[in-house]
């Protein structure tokens, strides 16, 4: 071990750590603006400069080693009025006033110029050239704030082996330099940030309409992870199948989701719309990347995952889709004893039911339930129960989990006449092989994923003509850009907002929907719609059957908790009894297997929490 | 990191000063600045900004509008340069700065508190003006002229505008005949025709008289 005397103070080092590096280690401040912890030093700013016994001169001690006895003296008179000079020079290039600034607050260097306690008015104002540009995606580069520390040249060259960034003197002023003069993109700049990261000033810095709507730093920089509902580690995976480490990639998503396989599939990619790349050209295939370690890693999750000791209690899970099998599985690795029950004959909820097998072909989802009941779940089929009922039988906890199952009718004359069908039934039935005679034709009332997933079925199964209405005008529907696309592509006829007042039946069991144009929509604060119709524009649509595809409820018959606008209402996952739980769809509503996954894995944790108080 | 720029590498001018060549020792150190913050890499602050500081403090000087500080400041500058710059380069140079604050400092004095150049290099500190004895109208100069400050056609005795003139010396090389000349901004002004006149026309008092120290021959 090093020891070194700075300012009296005998401090430790670590062989070949630099005199700057011991000293903050220790807690001893020397003013320094080049040095960054993460960049390799260069001794440009003099700031951190000091007296060492025995040797002549001043020396920086970011890029002096610590050598074992060093005597050390980091203020002087001669030191003092060295490093304000240097302060003074910087200072001098620097635009004077602080507060525009958007690192106002956080800047190292006005940090540095209260410390060491200067101004400009010694010295003459040297004003830079002004670069300031908003052109280059992601970034705004106001050089004219620039001290030139250099940090982010090295940032790019050192750290990332880049090299888009150097320094150059034009008309006798240095500034930093885009390779290939131009933009970013223009010099191959990779848009990783660690520039930015780095800069000390307020001339580099990410775009503000970019931070906004994140709470965190961390969370706008990395708006894969903090968007994806469940929280997946996105940059670890996506680092990992670069590395072509599949195996490794799979366990950390599996960390958060135990669907990898189904997701990569059918996920609606909340990551990629937040994808900062997609502000350079265009986002990240995260969904597939994440197919690639699902279809080649292997089982090494397995053992990464921690299995807790048996904690003796039981826990009764209503419902077998993604967020009550998610539940299940992290429970039962909690230790706890999980038994799940599902209503139906076969275990995957919406999964199976929902989505339909062209998208979603059984055996992944399948295999990956049976991974769930490898790691201990027991799950019991054909067997509707009650919270009450379960907790009577000496459950310690009761987990709801039963999606929204339930297809709505939207409240109009004639909702209920043959050949009408709502989206639910029409999926189920196709799950189950029982194809619903739709005739030639099918109109689908809503433009949200399950309405395309009708609209695939139907198209499927041989229906000639299928039409879709609904209220939003094409740019504000719900449903994904690719599967709007698809359904275009193979001839379905949609037709954007309308509103419907009622079906009527005529003569040859066809089925008519009274259609009238939107001119106005607009949703309250209460989240009730208000629809402005156009005047005489009413016309009617024609088909053989009419599905409604307007939205899900839970199915909640006979389970007593408390509801508000058919949802079940929780507090942190506690239903209004003790003991009963809820997650998934049955709260939400209908929103994503992601959202499902998500709220699973969170009621899961709070059931395990909860257990002290059991 | 040591950058491994020399003195050698600043070619725009000779090096070190020669009173000989150079005349004026703040109007070279300024050249030398230039030239230094050109030439140097960038990266440190006593190299970069040290010298782009020394040629705007040196640059008013050789405006006409120094202060009394600066030659302090000057020195400070140079002399924090001189430990911590990282190249020979800047340290050459500002070694030979303080050297010639050291040898020609009533020079720099001139400057400072007079306003005056005396060996009349400073372009601010000057006047230009065509002699109009030796003028033989051939219009060089009025065709390199930037700013059009010079008036005259061919056979007249051409005229400097003092107001548009900037001083910046273009026409001082082109002229066949050396008729353009120097005075001291501070002196008695030289006599010239107000408008151009024909050349030979022009009398003008015995150029000699009257005229004060710094005028060139
Ligand atoms: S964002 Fe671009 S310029 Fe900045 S460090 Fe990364 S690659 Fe280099
Ligand atoms: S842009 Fe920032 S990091 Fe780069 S040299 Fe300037 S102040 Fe330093
Ligand atoms: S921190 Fe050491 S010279 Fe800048």
């Amino acid at each position: 071990m090093i020891k070194i005397t700075i300012d009296n103070k005998i401090i430790a080092a670590k062989e070949g750590q630099s005199v700057l590096s011991a000293a903050l280690e220790a807690g001893v401040y020397i003013p320094h603006l080049c040095h960054h912890p993460s960049l390799p030093d260069i001794g440009e700013c003099k700031l951190c400069i000091v007296e060492i016994e025995g040797r002549d001169g001043i020396h920086t001690s970011c890029t002096t080693p610590a050598e074992d006895g060093m005597v050390i003296r980091t203020r002087s008179e001669r030191i003092d009025s060295l490093r304000k000079l240097s302060m003074e020079l910087m200072l001098a290039g620097h635009p004077s006033e602080c507060t525009a600034c958007p690192k106002y607050g956080q800047c190292e260097f006005q940090s540095l110029i209260q410390y060491i306690g200067v101004s400009d008015t010694r010295l003459r104002k040297v004003p830079s050239n002004n670069l300031y540009t908003e052109e280059n995606p992601l970034f705004v580069r106001d050089l004219g704030r620039c001290v030139l520390c250099g940090r982010c040249v090295r940032a790019c060259e050192d750290v990332r082996g880049v090299g888009v960034l150097g320094f150059k003197t034009r008309d006798g002023r240095t500034e930093i330099s885009i390779r290939n003069g131009g933009l970013l993109a223009d010099g191959d700049c990779r848009f990783c940030g660690a520039c930015v990261e780095v800069c000390p000033t307020g001339a580099l810095h990410d775009k503000n309409e970019l931070l906004r709507s994140y709470g965190t730093k961390e969370s706008a920089l990395v708006p894969c992870r903090s968007k994806c509902p469940a929280h997946t580690d996105v940059p670890r995976y996506v680092a990992y199948v670069r590395e072509g480490d599949f195996s490794e990639a799979l366990a950390v998503i599996r960390e958060k989701a135990p669907f990898p396989h189904t997701l990569s599939l059918v996920c609606m990619r909340f990551c990629e719309d937040a994808c900062r790349r997609g502000c350079v050209n265009e986002a990240i295939s995260i969904r597939d990347i994440k197919r690639i370690a699902a279809e080649n890693g292997t089982d090494l999750w397995k053992s990464r995952a921690k299995s807790s000791p048996s904690t003796g209690r039981k826990v009764s899970v209503i419902g077998s889709g993604p967020a009550g099998l998610t539940a299940a599985y992290y429970l039962a690795r909690k230790g706890h004893t999980v038994d799940v029950y599902e209503k139906l004959p076969k275990a995957g909820g919406m999964l199976r039911y929902g989505i339909p097998g062209y998208r979603l072909p059984e055996e992944v989802f399948e295999s990956e339930i049976e991974d769930i009941l490898q790691a201990g779940v027991r799950l019991h089929v054909n067997s509707p129960k009650t919270p009450q009922e379960l907790l009577n039988e000496g459950t310690d906890a009761v987990l709801v989990a039963v999606g929204a199952h339930k297809g709505i009718r939207l409240p109009i004359e004639g909702n209920d006449l043959p050949n009408t069908y709502t989206a639910v039934e029409y999926l189920r039935n196709a799950a189950l092989g029982s194809i619903t005679g739709l005739g030639d034709s099918v109109l689908i009332l809503g433009g949200g994923n399950v309405a395309f997933d009708v609209a695939g079925v139907a198209h499927r199964n041989g229906i000639k003509r299928i039409m879709m209405a609904c209220l939003e005008p094409r740019d504000a529907m719900t449903a994904g850009k690719e599967e709007i696309e698809e359904g275009l592509g193979y001839g379905l006829e949609l037709y954007n907002g309308k509103t419907f007042l009622r079906v009527v039946q005529n003569e040859e069991g066809k089925l008519s929907v009274l259609c009238r144009d939107v001119a106005e929509l607009s949703v309250d604060d209460s989240g009730r719609m208000n629809i402005v119709p156009v005047p005489d524009s009413d016309q009617w649509l024609t088909a053989d059957s009419v599905i409604f595809a307007v939205g899900q409820k839970p199915e909640l018959e006979g389970f007593e908790l408390e509801q508000n606008r058919g949802l079940l209402v929780v507090n942190g996952h506690r239903s209004s009894v003790e003991k009963v739980f809820a997650c998934g769809d049955s709260v939400t509503g209908t929103l994503s297997i992601i959202h499902a996954i998500a709220s699973g894995r969170e009621a899961a944790s709070a059931i395990d929490l909860s257990r002290r108080g059991w | 990191m040591q950058c491994n720029k020399m003195i050698s590498n600043i070619n725009g001018i000779g090096f070190p000063y020669s009173g000989e060549r150079d005349r004026c020792s703040v109007d070279y150190v300024f050249r030398l600045l230039d030239q230094l913050r050109n030439t140097l890499c960038g990266k440190g602050v006593f190299c970069r900004d040290a010298a782009s500081q020394l040629y705007s403090i040196v640059g008013s000087i050789r405006g006409g509008e120094g202060k009394s500080g600066d030659v302090g400041l000057i020195r400070e500058i140079c002399q924090a340069s001189l430990q911590l710059a990282d190249c020979e380069m800047t340290r050459e140079a500002v070694k030979e700065i303080l050297s010639l604050l050291d040898t020609d400092g009533e020079n720099w004095d001139a400057h400072i508190t007079r306003r005056r150049c005396p060996s009349l290099s400073c372009e601010s500190l000057t006047i230009f003006y065509i002699d109009p004895a030796v003028c033989d109208g051939c219009g060089k100069c009025t065709d390199i002229c930037p700013e059009s400050a010079i008036d005259g056609s061919p056979a007249l005795i051409h005229v400097i505008d003092r107001e548009v003139c900037t001083r910046c010396a273009a026409c001082e090389p082109v002229c066949p005949v050396s008729a353009i000349k120097r005075a001291d901004v501070a002196g008695v002004p030289p006599k010239t025709p107000d408008a151009p006149v024909p050349v030979g026309s022009f009398k003008a008092e015995p150029v000699r008289k009257g005229l004060r120290k710094g005028l060139r021959p």
